[in-house]
């Protein structure tokens, strides 16, 4: 059975001093160390390989080559507008050829340009032309077809009232200047005696109408007011009659004072020891 | 850009041991960096998320050098750059030995263990980065490189009975170690 101790200790991180204190008394783990020892021998003693200054100088010319995926993903969106530059549009292509993700989105869109749009199945031209409703005849167009149209009616009737407005004509005008001089004298004194007649009936009107309402109004007033006094009397009644204990000394709770009056409702009531 | 530059070649190198292969690595690695930066939330070491971009990469290229040709012969081209220098030519050679069978016993064992001892005992990276990097809980990483350095010692050792040569006798004489 092996002995896997030193391991054990290597794992752990165990102090030196335990381990080697183990590999003493143990002729495996002895092997182990020396093993290991003899490996680490090998590797430690080689230097790092050293780098040439070209090399320098290429890593440091890749940040002004190299872009990273995000970028490659904006330029991806510029370039299908045409919008990169000659060496945008050769770092970007740089960089899908090294990243997996960059190159298979690119193809992706790549992909669109290639696509014709889907073509229906024959028969669907055909249900759509049995469908589709018969163009009936155009009709033959009349002269004052276009006068009948609503739209260009009111339209023109504006246009023409616009035009009397403009030229200083007021309809209103015309027809307060010209209805009294067209009557005759019998007409006129008719005209007359029916402007007085409705002056009057509008004045009696308005008086009685003045009137009601000053009944109405003193109506509401005293109902309101009568109203008013039955409600505050309606809540003095009913608040809760107050509870009466007796007390140990004898004298209910809540009683008043022997030799203190009461006043209640405006009226005078004396004490009850007084009255008996 | 000189610290993470340095870090992601020599991980880029480690993984493909071949100077043109590491340079256009790095620089892949590096365009992938500042691609996914948007991506990079903080919530652990940057170094951490670098070498996890930088492992995805290296990872197919090791995977495909090693089913392309053996990975078990190492050049001496490969090593030279990571040996220091050294006044005794002949402590060069045996270092340089020393260095082809590692990444020849590296070759062989399984990548996930090879992969750490590369990150932890080459890269020199933390525990913690390591962890972060490969998605795996210390406790992992640490049992993992246990059995990385003691796999890579075995095969180190297989060779030598195999070879029975000078050279490995005097590299364990050096190392002090295995019998």
């Amino acid at each position: 059975m092996t002995c896997r101790e030193l391991e054990r200790f290597f794992v752990a991180g165990t102090a030196d001093e335990e381990a080697r204190a183990h590999v003493l008394g143990c002729a495996q783990c002895g092997s182990a160390a020396r093993a290991q020892e003899l490996a680490q021998s090998l590797a430690s003693s080689l230097a790092a390989p050293a780098w040439s200054l070209s090399l320098r100088d290429a890593l440091l010319t890749v940040p002004r080559r190299a872009i990273t995926c995000s970028t490659a993903d904006a330029w991806l969106a510029r370039s299908i507008e045409g919008e990169l530059s000659d060496s945008e549009r050769e770092r970007l292509e740089d960089h899908r050829s090294r990243c997996a993700g960059c190159a298979a989105a690119a193809q992706a869109f790549s992909v669109i340009d290639t696509l014709d749009a889907p073509q229906p199945a024959p028969w669907v031209a055909g249900r759509i032309a049995a469908t589709a409703p018969a163009k009936a005849p155009a009709a033959r167009r009349s002269r004052f077809s276009l006068w009948r149209n609503p739209r260009v009616a009111i339209a023109l009737a504006y246009a023409a009232a616009l035009i009397l407005m403009v030229a200083g004509f007021n309809p209103a005008d015309l027809a307060r200047k010209a209805v009294p001089s067209g009557l005759g004298q019998g007409a006129k004194t008719v005209v007359a005696e029916v402007k007085t007649s409705a002056v009057d009936r509008i004045g009696a009107f308005e008086e009685k109408a003045m009137r009601s309402f000053a009944v109405w109004r003193g109506l509401a007033g005293g109902y309101g007011r009568a109203a008013l006094s039955q409600a505050i009397q309606l809540v003095m009644k009913s608040e809760p009659a107050p509870t009466r204990s007796r007390s140990r000394n004898g004298e209910e709770k809540g009683a008043l004072p022997k030799n203190e009056t009461v006043i209640i409702a405006g009226r005078m009531k004396a004490p009850a020891q007084e009255q008996l | 850009m000189d610290r993470f530059g340095q870090k992601v070649y020599s991980v880029a190198y480690h993984f493909t041991l071949k100077r043109e292969d590491a340079e256009e690595l790095s620089q892949e690695i590096f365009l992938k960096i500042f691609e996914s930066l948007d991506r990079y939330n903080g919530s652990f070491p940057l170094i951490a998320w670098i070498v996890a971009l930088a492992r995805n990469l290296c990872i197919d290229r090791y995977r495909r050098r090693k089913r392309e040709h053996s990975f078990r012969f190492v050049s001496d081209d490969a090593v030279a750059p990571m040996l220091r220098s050294a006044d005794d030519p002949a402590a060069e050679a045996l270092k340089k030995e020393r260095t082809k069978i590692l990444f020849s016993a590296l070759a062989e064992i399984p990548e996930d263990l090879a992969e750490i001892l590369v990150l932890r005992d080459l890269d020199g990276l933390a525990y913690e980065e390591i962890g972060k990097a490969l998605e795996l809980p210390d406790g992992t990483v640490k049992s993992r490189l246990f059995r990385a350095r003691a796999e890579v010692a075995r095969k180190v050792r297989e060779r030598h009975e195999r070879a029975n040569g000078s050279v490995l006798t005097s590299l364990a004489v050096a190392a002090g170690a295995f019998v």
